[in-house]
């Protein structure tokens, strides 16, 4: 009896072992890869550190110098105006795109091949194609408005704290958009026809059946877009990076580029840490609030 | 220990005494030598230098013989140091930057000693200090990697190189090199890296159009003006300026950054001054940092001497519009030049250095800088890796290194036969006599940023420069007294 019993115990713990057996590998390296450098990350923005034998705690230091630090509350500023801008273009090129080609108009596979494009070139490409279209010596941009008699001497786009931000948030919107299309596009697939063929009957016109029908059955789709797509604009780096470093001045300083600074150029690592988990804080922020305001009731 | 010194006693007096046995005292000696160093890089043929420093490698590693007569002070048995890998950083990738040239150097010296295996480890000079600090958290630094005065304190503090590199180099090897970049490699009393380029800064200028126009060479910056003014041209008669005097770095990069701290000098202004007590004074608040950024800012923009697009303009951007006849001088060190004769070829025997100009009642003066190699402190096998540096920057390779890129070395003998047999780097000289290192200080980074970050408000916003300067001074000093102990 007692051995039959051990037998079923041992069989029950092993399939009851079973299940993490097969997440162990996902959460290993979850674990390794996502929390540990989230963690160090945290522990070293207690720390005066050079990260190899200097390791001076601090406390909170950082956490209060950065909230007084006119630059990086200049950088927060910046980085909100970017994201807002950035994201709501996003999602108007999107929806405008969606909807062109959710229509049976003719050669609308090749359209669909066009309109991704920009998504599939790296960040970096897209920054060194933008940096010269735009150059004042010789950018196309200016070649094309001297020529057709716009401008009489060449603008200096990426150069001008006019343009510069203005610029960068264009090119933004121009590589981010696809990937917010091909999700509304399929959003809109999902919906059946008969609903809008009842709200024509109904004398629904394009905007209501729009607000009433195409809006609420995306919301699921695009609460999730609209989380993702606002944190990867929020953290955006590269572009920025090498269309303008930041500059000029200060006027495309997003967070990103003002981290990466403190942390790379003035090797304040502790600060630069500090600024991070705040902008943790933020991201992790934007995403409750979100889905907080645009869950279904 | 004592053989080794002995060794080393040795090699060092029959070095000394064959090179003046053969080559004659002085610069003279260094003439002759240069022909026969130059054809032995290109047809391997052996001279009177590279054999009596074989003689002495003979003497310091008991009798063995070099494989091919290269001379260079060689203190330490490599053929009997068994199998030995070493890492080796290359931050020098592209062609005008001598990427090839320095492979091919590995591979000579592994010819040399196939017992040692040089695996190049590439990493841009942008990326350097990032990679360094990943590499040293990591405990993965290379044995050699590349070093510079703005980052050595923060080596040194790091320990991140051997703390003997003096003597593993060899007293003999280290009085060659220039004293101003010993100094500049030296922090706290340490030698922290072997200086490799020496990045005197001095104006390079078209010399063919200045002779054409009659211009004299000029000595302060508003002859610089006058000079720069006559330059800018409409070449092919349509209308528009299509040379320009000068080009000017304004990108916010240290590249830019640097050269404004030397053009800050020119006018009486030091970024940091160490007050002795280990405390810093910034320089920002004074006037003659405000005459620099006023200066700077109205040559560079308003006087339309310069292509459009100041800020955007950087190193390469500079030294393109040079080799396409865009713009006629430009304050660099002198491997601006290999980027222009890589860029166009048929700029060789148009261009001409000159020290660079100074403001009104300033004397000469520029910055001394350099970029070098150091070893890790977790190499296994420094000796070796010393001897490869040594070899890497012998007179023989320094020259055909020269050759490559126009990267002017801080070896001695190399520099001056390089000189003598150039007038291009005649400039690069002459602002040697009065070239100044910059004190060791951690904030550099942060100073030149702001400066950077000055001259764009002013440009690219339109605030005022009082006021610009005025922000800037307030952050410097912040970081001067933030970095002080």
């Amino acid at each position: 009896m007692n051995e039959k019993t051990k037998k079923i115990s041992r069989a029950k713990q092993k399939s009851m072992l079973t299940p993490y057996g097969f997440v162990s590998p996902a959460s290993l390296t979850i674990l390794i890869l996502v929390v540990y450098p989230i963690l160090y990350g945290i522990y070293i923005s207690f720390f005066d550190t050079n990260l190899v034998n200097k390791w001076k705690f601090v406390g909170l230091r950082y956490y209060l110098q950065a909230l007084t630090d006119a630059s990086f509350l200049h950088s927060l500023e910046k980085t909100m105006i970017f994201t807002v801008a950035v994201v709501a273009g996003h999602f108007v090129l999107g929806f405008i795109f969606a909807s062109v080609l959710n229509m049976n108009i003719r050669f609308r596979t090749i359209f669909r091949g066009i309109l991704i494009l920009p998504w599939l070139f790296p960040d970096v490409v897209i920054a060194y194609l933008f940096k010269w279209i735009l150059n004042t010596q010789g950018g196309i941009v200016n070649e094309l408005l001297l020529h057709i008699g716009l401008i009489s001497e060449p603008v200096g786009w990426l150069s001008t704290s006019a343009t510069a931000f203005p610029c960068v948030i264009l090119v933004s919107i121009w590589k981010g958009y696809p990937l917010v299309m091909v999700q509304i596009l399929a959003g809109i697939q999902t919906i059946s026809t008969d609903m809008y063929e009842a709200a024509e009957i109904d004398g629904a016109n394009m905007w209501q059946r729009f607000r009433y029908i195409t809006l609420p059955a995306l919301k699921p789709i695009l609460t999730t877009i609209l989380i993702l797509d606002t944190v990867w604009v929020f953290k955006q780096f590269t572009m920025i990076w090498l269309m303008t470093s930041g500059g000029p001045g200060s006027t495309t300083m997003v967070s990103a580029i003002e981290i990466y600074k403190n942390a790379f150029s003035y090797f304040k690592y502790g600060l630069a840490s500090a600024q991070s988990v705040y902008i943790l804080v933020i991201c992790y922020l934007i995403g409750v609030v979100f889905r907080r305001l645009l869950r279904d009731d | 220990m004592k053989k080794r010194e002995l060794a080393l006693a040795m090699a060092a007096v029959m070095a000394v005494a064959a090179l003046s046995g053969c080559a004659g005292p002085g610069n003279e000696g260094t003439t002759e030598q240069t022909p026969t160093v130059q054809s032995s890089a290109s047809g391997g043929s052996e001279n009177a230098g590279g054999e009596t420093e074989e003689g002495s490698k003979q003497a310091a590693s008991g009798g063995e013989g070099t494989a091919d007569g290269k001379g260079y002070y060689s203190t330490f048995d490599v053929a009997g140091a068994g199998d030995v890998t070493l890492d080796v950083m290359i931050t020098s990738l592209g062609d005008s930057d001598g990427g090839p040239y320095l492979r091919s150097v590995m591979e000579r010296y592994m010819e040399m000693y196939p017992n040692v295996k040089l695996t190049p480890v590439e990493c841009s000079m942008n990326d350097l200090y990032t990679t360094l600090i990943t590499q040293a958290t990591a405990g993965t630094l290379p044995d050699i990697f590349t070093m510079s005065e703005a980052y050595s304190a923060n080596c040194l503090e790091m320990g991140m190189m051997v703390d003997n590199l003096p003597e593993l180099l060899g007293e003999e090897y280290m009085s060659g090199l220039l004293e101003v970049a010993v100094e500049n490699s030296t922090v706290d009393g340490t030698f922290v890296f072997m200086p490799w380029q020496n990045n005197t800064s001095a104006m390079v200028y078209r010399k063919d159009l200045f002779e054409e126009k009659g211009i004299e060479i000029p000595k302060n910056w508003d002859e610089f003006l006058a000079a720069a003014k006559q330059l800018t041209e409409d070449t092919d008669g349509d209308g528009k300026i299509d040379r320009y005097g000068s080009a000017f770095a304004g990108t916010r990069n240290d590249s830019a950054e640097s050269r404004f701290q030397t053009f800050a000098l020119t006018f009486g202004c030091d970024f940091i001054t160490p007050n002795g007590d280990g405390s810093f004074t910034s320089g920002f608040g004074t006037d003659a940092y405000k005459n620099a950024m006023q200066t700077f800012i109205q040559m560079a923009v308003n006087e339309g001497i310069t292509p459009p697009g100041f800020v955007e303009t950087g190193y390469s951007e500079a030294y393109t519009m040079i080799a396409a006849d865009e713009a006629c001088m430009f304050f660099s060190p002198s491997n601006v030049l290999g980027g222009i004769y890589n860029a166009n070829p048929e700029m060789r025997g148009k261009m001409g250095s000159f020290p660079m100009p100074t403001a009104e009642g300033v004397d000469p003066v520029t910055s001394f800088s350099s970029v070098g190699m150091t070893i890790s402190s977790t190499s296994k096998n420094p000796e070796v890796a010393a001897d490869f540096l040594k070899y890497l920057t012998s007179v023989e390779n320094s020259v055909s290194w020269n050759e490559a890129t126009c990267r002017l070395p801080v070896v001695k003998d190399a520099l001056t036969a390089i000189c003598e047999n150039d007038d291009v780097y005649n400039g690069f000289v002459e602002a040697s006599d009065s070239a100044v290192i910059y004190p060791p200080f951690a904030g550099l980074a942060e100073l030149r940023d702001y400066s950077a970050e000055c001259w764009q408000t002013v440009v690219s916003e339109g605030v005022s420069l009082d006021e610009a300067v005025a922000t800037a001074a307030a952050k410097a000093e912040e970081t001067a007294k933030a970095y002080s102990n």
